[in-house]
């Protein structure tokens, strides 16, 4: 099989056993990898309502077609399973350099199931496969452990995917982390690895995978690599990354300040992209092979924080623990993102359950005795440190905390669930969705839970009405603050998002700055695999992705009652002083009606209907 | 004569040199044979491409029992003739900068052949961390760079 690992490799840590068998073509045919292949073999083998902590649950690490060729950064892999934190479909995507040493030591998926009876590493290098001690690893943090296993190994180019004391603790929005910064951190993956008593996954890859047509393939890559060197975005996403959102949202009273209680936010300049670069930027950086290094390698030289030293970081995560929690202290947020990193957290997740206590504190919902004596007033930064690592620990008010913020809100009370930020127990991303209505829809329906990477809807901010005429017969789609037509954006960003995901592409190139269209996609897979495949086929097998991910969750009771958001983004109006988005609700349910038509779906319960899966499972 | 410029303040580490390697000289994709190296340390932050120094008096060609290896007039690479490696390693042992190794599958000698006169691995990088240039260009570069910062006054 052309541009695939070749293998599939099956653990069972109660047993011990490890085996492996050859990658079914006609399911890469059908779900392509990464994503699309986890969520086929999840709903195929994993019985409903399994525990998401429980050692029936399926561990599967995944990476695609296009993960470890030069494609620009082909990198993405996916960690998918029942998720401990939400109870539906648990999935997440990272970059770096794990997904595609997976490749070079010839796996296109691992498959992890029991629990060990003591903590282990899963060690593969190429063909050879074994668990090994890792009693002396556990309780130590994501760098140590990468650093301790690179270094018993004697070889720093293993590559590391590893869990913090956050996920040994039982925080369920743990998460597994690669190249030291890069996290699959959401939806608890971290917390399901403790729960198998595994630590880390570690693999060195000596193989070489052939593509079908290397001459086509180098040179659609080299195409694709002009159209990236010419794109408008291509030198501020070297400079900033994604952070170049904090001024850009903040422009536009997007920012998630205190808890959304605003749109803007008074200190965005201090905690800026630009800041970061001006102040601790050192060097550029990139996940594998990637022609955009957006990620930036940072010295923060601050005597509150000796030895201060990160990659990144993303947007999200700053934007968290800035705007959201309402510090403009630009070292110190680093700080605190260095630590969710280290003990291998999520970041969103996090800064939602520090920002809506504070919330719960302002409107006098939660007492300071209630929280163990801390300080809750918005940007205490004591508080806040004091929070990350009392939630890592599950001690104090953090174990409180540690469950994510739907159960922390259903325990407080007190109509503190009104406040809680979350879609299907999955803690909102960093953007008032009042002010970008296809990315609040976007949440609502995402698979798992409220997120945006599910879609990224770009396109809305393009305002180009012609184009949205072009492109879905709407005017209206290319405004952000437009309801209408915007369930047919999110169906195709939806789709441009499963695609990205399984065959292990990244969605800022992929998504955001829309490289390849279905006919592009098309052609580069025809060249790394050799099938037949057609632009149309390419769309069908985004589509069927999603419609499994909406049978997957389905089986564990989600229909169209739980694709919504907080009250906040629904009732209340964007307050005075949002510029543009002032009085701006998100106009749901006319949306949800427009997206379910879109997808063929029936409009009362937001499920697929027969035809459409009989249309669609036709591998 | 040229060579392949490091400047591994400019490196993102994102390796893309090392695949475009693989691709040019196997046909397939990773990172194994790869005839240029970057070396990486995580937690600081570092990202080092090594490549051949394409040594004036080079010790793999010298230390090569038969002969196998030997001098590009052109492009002052060193090159190998497959029939006359018998993979012992001797270069891989003798080069000062680790760049010589065995290939993992035909376990013969595997060292940069510059492709050439046309790096795949230069082509590729997207930040300017590895040109192909005259070695004189980098250091007149730096001379300059000395100058105008003023700080060569007191060598």
């Amino acid at each position: 099989m052309y541009s695939y690992g070749g293998s599939i490799l099956r653990i069972n840590l109660t047993y011990g056993t490890i085996h492996h068998h050859p990658t079914e073509e006609h399911l890469a045919r059908a779900f392509l990898g990464g994503r699309g292949l986890n969520v086929k073999r999840l709903l195929d083998e994993l019985p409903a309502h399994t525990d998401g902590l429980s050692p029936q649950n399926m561990l599967v690490f995944g990476a695609g077609p296009l993960v470890g060729t030069l494609f620009p950064g082909g990198a993405r892999f996916n960690i998918t399973a029942m998720s401990p934190q939400t109870g539906i479909l648990g999935d997440s995507n990272a970059g770096g350099f794990f997904g595609p040493e997976l490749k070079f030591a010839g796996y296109d998926q691992v498959i992890i199931q029991g629990r060990a009876d003591h903590p282990v590493y899963l060690w593969i290098k190429d063909d050879v496969v074994g668990l090994r001690d890792a009693q002396e690893l556990w309780g130590q943090d994501v760098w140590e452990t990468t650093s301790a296993i690179q270094q018993e190994l004697g070889d720093s180019d293993v590559q590391v995917a590893t869990i913090g004391q956050g996920a040994e603790n039982g925080v369920r929005f743990a998460g597994v982390f690669v190249n030291l910064n890069r996290p699959a951190a959401r939806t608890g993956m971290g917390a399901v690895m403790a729960s198998k008593n595994l630590k880390a996954v570690v693999v060195r890859g000596t193989g070489l995978f052939p593509v079908a047509d290397m001459v086509r393939f180098r040179e659609i890559i080299e195409q694709l690599d002009e159209v990236i060197y010419n794109h408008p975005e291509y030198e501020i996403r070297c400079r900033l990354g994604t952070t170049k959102l904090i001024k850009a949202l903040d422009s536009i009273g997007g920012l998630p300040t205190r808890h959304f209680q605003r749109g803007s936010f008074e200190e965005a300049d201090a905690v800026s992209g630009e800041a970061i670069e001006e102040l601790y930027k050192v060097k550029s950086k990139a996940c594998f092979a990637c022609t955009i290094p957006c990620s930036r390698f940072l010295v923060v030289d601050d005597p509150r924080f000796p030895g201060l030293r990160l990659e990144g970081p993303e947007y999200e995560p700053l934007a968290g623990f800035t705007a959201r929690v309402g510090n403009g202290d630009l070292a110190l947020a680093l700080k605190c993102i260095d630590l969710a990193n280290r003990y291998g957290m999520d970041a969103i997740a996090l800064s939602e359950v520090i920002s809506w206590a504070m919330e719960c504190y302002q409107r006098g919902l939660l007492s300071r005795e209630e929280a163990d004596g801390l300080d809750l007033t918005w940007g205490n930064g004591e508080t806040i440190l004091t929070l990350i690592r009392q939630v890592a620990h599950r001690e104090g008010f953090g174990d409180f905390l540690a469950d994510g913020v739907r159960k922390a809100a259903e325990r407080l009370g007190r109509g503190s669930e009104e406040i809680a930020m979350h879609g299907k127990g999955l803690e909102v991303f960093q953007a008032d969705v009042r002010s970008i209505k296809a990315y609040g829809l976007g949440n609502a329906v995402a698979s798992r839970g409220a997120d945006h990477l599910r879609s990224e809807p770009w396109f809305e901010f393009s305002n180009d009405p012609e184009e949205g005429i072009r492109r879905y017969g709407i005017p209206e789609t290319a405004f952000r603050l437009e309801y209408k037509g915007k369930g047919l954006v999110v169906k195709q960003f939806e789709e441009m998002a499963a695609i990205a995901d399984s065959i292990g592409v990244c969605k800022n190139t992929y998504n955001n700055m829309e490289v390849l269209d279905w006919e592009g996609t098309a052609e580069l897979l025809r060249a790394a695999t050799g099938w037949d495949i057609t632009g149309q086929e390419v769309q069908r097998i985004g589509e069927r992705v999603v419609n499994l991910e909406r049978l997957f969750i389905a089986r564990e009771g989600i229909t169209r009652q739980d694709d919504t958001l907080p009250s906040r983004f629904l009732e209340e109006p964007l307050p005075e002083g949002s510029g543009p988005n002032t009085g701006s609700v998100l106009e749901l349910e006319p949306m949800l009606d427009e997206y379910y038509r879109a997808r063929g779906w029936d409009l009362e319960t937001g499920l697929p209907t027969k035809e459409k899966l009989e249309e669609l499972v036709d591998w | 004569m040229k060579r392949i410029l490091v400047n591994k303040d400019l490196c993102s580490g994102c390796r893309a040199c090392e695949v475009a390697c693989v691709a040019r000289h196997d046909g397939r994709f990773g990172t194994a044979t790869a005839r240029i190296r970057v070396t990486k340390i995580e937690p600081l932050g570092v990202d080092h491409p090594h490549v051949c120094r394409l040594c004036q008096r080079a010790p793999c060609v010298a230390v090569c029992p038969t002969e196998a290896l030997y001098r590009d007039e052109v492009t002052g690479a060193v090159l190998l003739r497959p029939d006359g490696c018998i993979g012992c390693s001797a270069c891989v042992d003798e080069c000062p900068f680790g760049m010589a190794a065995l290939h993992p599958q035909t376990g013969l000698a595997l060292i940069c052949d510059l492709c050439g006169g046309d790096p795949a691995c230069v082509k590729r990088c997207a930040t300017g961390a590895i040109v192909y240039a005259d070695a004189g260009a980098g250091a007149r570069a730096k001379r300059e760079k000395l100058t105008v910062e003023g700080v060569s006054d007191h060598v």
